[in-house]
């Protein structure tokens, strides 16, 4: 014997434990998603102080610690730091799903393309994403956003021109591998045109591992947005961005640790909430990816 | 920075890795980008200070003039001839002797190169030595020389030399101590090690090495300071300076300086093209709300000129405590030029300060929410300065340049008259006249003030005086505070004054330690 099966294809009673715990996973990342999603929607109803999100300053109440009135304190303007953080996860988290959406749809059409036609146009293309994904992704998003104007949306465009040369390189691997099977030579055989064959029969395919992908790149690239938002690129104050809050507390970190702690804490919670989703994901999708036991 | 911090925690609690004769001064950046003394007009002064020597220093706090380089002078009643006795006794750090010669041949090199704040010396017609020891000035005009002598900025005494060109990290001066290292970029940026032919001598406890260390974080500029690895830090945010008062080992000075913040409004472009646009815009402010939120770091500007110069006056018409009154004002002044609530027109405004400064942010980010009542939508951005913010200002299309431009203002010697004639005298090139603004009657009284300020200094602060009623009539420009320095020291030093007439400047060589 060369392997044991229980190596190769997870036993029925080993595999059990571990899809339960994707399974606990899975429910826990899109229930945080989700709760996070309707706080966000709902966010200038629901937090107390909403006109703080927009401008308005309060300097009676500077730099309050965390209080019944004030759960997450206030900052050096007296804004409602619970207000400003709560509002702030319709900005990072929004730009981060654009980001991801618009990678998507350039990246998946390229790289379908390239992998289904293959020849000079698969050169051309993969030649082109090359080219991108040869300059580091930051130092490109860095880049674009100082030409750009700093904002949401130079932010979301000079990520989502960094981000969709991973979709082309990962659809067109996985179009290539299928295109020259019998069943797409079936099809061309039918009749069928390009665009069908390509949106029932080649897409289909690869949306496994897309999907995996970009729940992990939403956490990803709020990442690197708020990183980005820290060095002052993204939007401008008095916007309450979650990276530029952090930024601005710098100063206060020893002194006054909620200035910065809340907005932190909620880029990483959305953040390893969307690795986890990822995680989940591939668990119960993928068939090749054996779940950890 | 993470290592930094931790040697500052394993060698902390007073004492210090460094020995007790260096003074580390601790700056948020590095300090030098000119080392030519006829050329610095920058934060190098705070280096070069302690290298270069001027013939008079001026006390702030006796409002007199007191000899350095010189010992005594005497002017002619006109003002306009000005006899300088030099000192016995002193070298330059090469080993020759001051000489009357070497001063003409110094001021006279710092302007005909026309950099830094030559300007002061522009009354100066002819420097003439009188023997070895002596040195008279004659001038055009009337103007208070020994002042000029003082400056902080382009009034250096140094060894000219025919073969030295550069000067970099060389030092041609006769202060006590000299130039030993320079490493641009790395933390301690230049050491100075005592110059020991020094006139002013080496006795009692005086440091021997000064170590000028750039540390960008402000929150490690504490820990530095408060595990005793650091001696002067003069910068730090008011929350910072609070947790180390009281500290054992440490003390905070706090004095009102002459540095300014000021709000230029850009009188070229719409809408504060309009001078009711720009009143309204200085009498919606709430400044009693901007000092607040400045959490200590500034007090209220009385007008252009900041106390202890002459000019300085506290009955100015300027926004006062009767907000109510002015936010009528205000409100009546945009409905004048079509604006306010009602007109369908919003009053849109960038205003830009210098990236880092956090009380700029503050006060930035705190005008947005007071103008908003009244229409008026601003939009604060921080900007670099070299960079990105002056450089935007000086653009050609004036539609391209900011609406306010944010930025501190402190004098180049002990006079009133940069204040205006730098910020605000009409400009053929753009250079720190960010208002763009230009009234000739303005002119004409800056450049009289100088002479009178030497022959009748009553009548040059009535002059001053008109000049701010001018600017507060015209309004160019916010008043947002004047900075309070507040320096971070270690209780070892003994002997520090704070002079404004010097802004950051540590005269190392007055200090002595335990």
């Amino acid at each position: 014997m060369t392997a044991s099966p229980s190596l190769s294809r997870p036993s029925p009673t080993r595999r059990a434990p571990g899809a339960l715990r994707s399974r606990a996973t899975l429910v826990l990342a899109v229930g945080g998603l989700l709760l996070i999603a309707v706080l966000a929607l709902l966010a200038p109803v629901l937090v107390p102080y909403p006109e703080h999100a927009t401008g308005a300053t309060d300097t009676a109440q500077a730099l309050r610690p965390p209080s019944a009135a004030h759960w997450f304190g206030t900052d050096e303007l007296g804004r409602d730091v619970f207000s400003r953080v709560l509002c702030g996860a319709r900005i990072g988290p929004v730009v981060a799903v654009l980001v991801v959406a618009v990678s998507l749809l350039v990246g998946t059409a390229i790289g379908l393309i390239a992998g289904y036609f293959g020849g000079w146009i698969d050169e051309v293309l993969m030649r082109l994403t090359d080219v991108f994904l040869a300059v580091p992704a930051l130092l490109l998003a860095l880049a674009l956003t100082t030409v750009l104007a700093p904002g949401p949306a130079g932010l979301t465009v000079a990520l989502a021109v960094t981000w969709w040369p991973w979709y082309a390189r990962l659809v067109r691997g996985e179009a290539a591998s299928v295109t020259g099977r019998a069943y797409i030579e079936a099809c061309r055989a039918l009749g069928l045109g390009h665009r069908r064959i390509l949106l029932r029969h080649v897409l289909p395919n690869a949306s496994t591992p897309l999907l995996v992908q970009a729940s992990t790149d939403v956490g990803g690239v709020l990442l690197v947005a708020s990183g980005l938002s820290f060095l002052g690129l993204g939007p401008q104050a008095p916007t309450p961005d979650w990276g530029l809050m952090v930024e601005q507390s710098q100063n206060y970190f020893t002194t006054h640790w909620w200035l910065g702690t809340f907005p932190g804490l909620a880029i990483m919670v959305v953040a390893a909430l969307c690795f986890l989703l990822g995680d989940a994901l591939r668990d119960r999708l993928d068939p090749r990816h054996i779940p950890r036991t | 920075m993470v290592l930094s911090v931790l040697v500052a925690g394993c060698s902390g609690g007073g004492g210090g890795g460094e020995d007790d004769d260096t003074f580390v001064y601790l700056a948020p950046q590095g300090l030098v980008t000119e080392w030519d003394p006829a050329r610095s007009y920058s934060d190098e002064v705070v280096v070069l200070s302690n290298v270069y020597e001027t013939l008079t220093r001026y006390n702030a706090d006796t409002r007199r003039t007191e000899g350095v380089l010189a010992t005594r002078w005497t002017s002619s009643k006109d003002r306009r001839t000005w006899t300088f006795t030099l000192r016995d006794g002193v070298r330059f750090h090469s080993g020759r002797p001051l000489t009357a010669e070497a001063v003409k041949a110094a001021i006279e090199r710092t302007m005909r190169l026309k950099a830094s704040a030559s300007y002061v010396w522009d009354p100066v017609e002819k420097i003439v030595p009188v023997g070895a020891r002596q040195v008279r000035f004659e001038l055009s005009r009337p103007a208070p020389l020994d002042i000029v002598a003082s400056a902080t900025y382009a009034a250096y005494i140094y060894e000219v030399r025919d073969d030295a060109k550069d000067y970099r990290a060389t030092d041609r001066g006769t202060g006590p101590y000299t130039v030993s290292a320079w490493r641009p970029g790395s933390e301690n940026e230049v050491e100075l090690t005592a110059f020991q032919d020094y006139w002013g001598g080496w006795h009692g406890n005086r440091y021997q090495k000064v170590i000028f260390q750039a540390v960008p974080q402000s929150s490690t500029t504490a820990q530095l300071m408060s595990s005793g690895e650091g001696d002067y830090a003069g910068g730090l945010p008011p929350q910072l300076v609070d947790t180390l008062r009281g500290r054992p080992g440490l003390s905070v000075r706090e004095r009102p300086s002459w540095q300014t913040l000021i709000g230029l409004l850009n009188t070229e472009k719409e809408p504060l093209d309009d001078v009711r646009v720009r009143r309204a815009v200085v009498h919606a402010l709430d400044y009693g709300e901007l000092i607040a939120a400045s959490r200590g770091a500034l007090v209220r500007s009385d007008g252009v000129i900041p106390q202890g110069l002459l000019g300085h006056t506290n009955d100015l018409d300027l926004p006062n405590d009767d907000l109510d009154a002015d936010r009528a004002r205000a409100r009546k002044l945009l409905k004048e030029a079509g604006y306010g609530p009602g007109s369908g027109r919003t009053v849109e405004l960038e205003l830009t300060y210098p990236a880092g400064d956090d009380t700029a942010r503050t006060l930035g980010d705190l005008m947005t929410a007071q103008l908003r009542p009244f229409g008026i939508d601003l939009q604060v951005r921080g900007l670099t300065w070299s960079s990105a913010q002056w450089p935007r200002a000086k653009k050609k299309d004036p539609d391209e340049r900011q609406d306010i431009f944010v930025m501190y203002w402190w004098p180049d010697d002990a006079e009133s008259l940069s204040y205006f004639r730098n910020v605000f005298r009409t400009e053929k090139e753009i250079s720190y006249n960010l208002a763009y603004y230009s009234n000739p009657e303005l002119d004409r009284l800056i450049d009289r003030v100088g002479a009178l300020t030497a022959t009748d200094p009553a009548r040059a602060a009535r002059t001053y005086r008109t000049m701010q009623k001018i600017l507060i009539n015209d309004a160019p420009v916010l008043f947002l505070g004047t900075t309070t320095y507040r320096r971070v020291l270690s209780s070892d030093v003994k002997g520090f004054t704070d002079n404004p007439a010097y802004a950051n400047v540590v005269f190392v060589h007055d200090l002595t330690h335990r």
